[in-house]
């Protein structure tokens, strides 16, 4: 989707510069709540204030709304028919690959600094056999980095 | 009265999705499953990597697509709006104040170190929601063939993301009619 983004706002609109941009997305990126969003909210205030974020964040969000009420309206009422059955025992298993293979891409880059890998399993079970809460691993990992500093990868993290 | 409680109920839920959902798309889904599935027990876990299958086929953001979803699911178009707004408000309360501070202190040692602890713990969200996912997903021989499969043609080819999973569409018809 941030290509996507980048050619609409930079090289149709060019409503900021190349560097701007990767500036803002690294922001967008540092901060909670999904990603998109962040970039429509300071895109939108950059050019017309808060009410250009509100307009932007109604933008990006707009259509991705009426596309998934027409299929929860409309098409998941089907799910219980044997063919769409069928079909999602396939489309489970590559959901969870696309997932494990965000894990791959990222961690290639997070994982230079072998702490970070060590921290990673430590955090996962946590998750999963503690059963700890996202916001706790979160807290704690912000605590563990300022107290144990990681080393400065210093590239622009790209995140789904 | 019923419904204003699940409504006010749903709300703070995506609230807090929104506000602690560092790493965007799939580490919130890590979140979302704790909040809906095991909290509140609004979805079974099946249901919940259903939708988000629908979720990832849908253009836009994965996780407002799956607040919106789930948001319906639970109250209707009501709760559609109700979630989709929830997870959004956080952002639009946070990002310009936060964008000042952190342009003023970016500088900071500490904040950069923070910052780059997050990520061990961003990729442990993922791992969990990839976790979560493959518990309901990878029940038998079959479809650990299916994901397998998937994963190899991901790490060496460069299939799209809606390729692989009409992919995985007809793999399943395949193998399970």
């Amino acid at each position: 989707m941030i290509p996507f983004v980048k050619r609409e706002m930079i090289d149709k609109k060019k409503w900021m510069e190349d560097g701007d941009f990767l500036d803002n997305l690294a922001l967008a990126q540092s901060l909670p709540g999904p990603v998109i969003i962040n970039i429509s909210i300071l895109t939108g205030y950059r050019l017309r204030g808060l009410k250009g974020s509100i307009v932007s964040v109604i933008g990006t969000t707009a259509p991705s709304f009426a596309i998934i009420l027409i299929i929860a309206l409309y098409l998941w009422q089907h799910r219980d028919y044997y063919l769409v059955q069928a079909a999602f025992m396939g489309i489970r298993p590559a959901v969870t690959a696309l997932i494990v293979y965000t894990i791959f891409t990222l961690g290639k880059r997070v994982f230079e600094d072998y702490r970070s890998l060590l921290l990673f399993v430590l955090f996962l079970s946590g998750l999963i056999f503690l059963k700890l809460h996202p916001v706790t691993v979160i807290v704690v990992s912000a605590i563990t980095g300022i107290l144990w500093p990681l080393k400065n990868n210093n590239k622009k993290e790209q995140t789904p | 009265m019923i419904n204003l409680n699940i409504f006010s109920e749903l709300f703070i839920s995506f609230f807090k999705i929104g506000l602690f959902g560092f790493g965007g798309g799939y580490s919130m889904l890590a979140l979302l499953e704790r909040e809906i599935v095991q909290l509140h027990k609004w979805l079974s876990a099946t249901e919940f990597v259903d939708i988000i299958a629908v979720a990832e086929m849908t253009p836009g953001a994965v996780a407002i697509n799956s607040a919106t979803f789930v948001g319906y699911q639970i109250a209707g178009v009501g709760g559609a709006i109700i979630a989709t707004l929830g997870v959004i408000i956080p952002s639009l309360l946070l990002v310009i104040p936060a964008a000042r501070l952190v342009t003023l202190f970016y500088q900071s040692k500490k904040l950069q170190h923070a910052l780059h602890g997050i990520h061990p713990a961003v990729l442990a969200l993922i791992g969990l929601a990839a976790y979560v996912v493959g518990v309901n997903s990878i029940v038998d021989i079959k479809s650990a063939l299916i994901g397998g499969g998937a994963l190899t043609l991901l790490i060496f080819t460069r299939i799209h993301p809606l390729m692989l999973i009409a992919l995985g569409a007809v793999a399943g018809t395949m193998f399970y009619l």
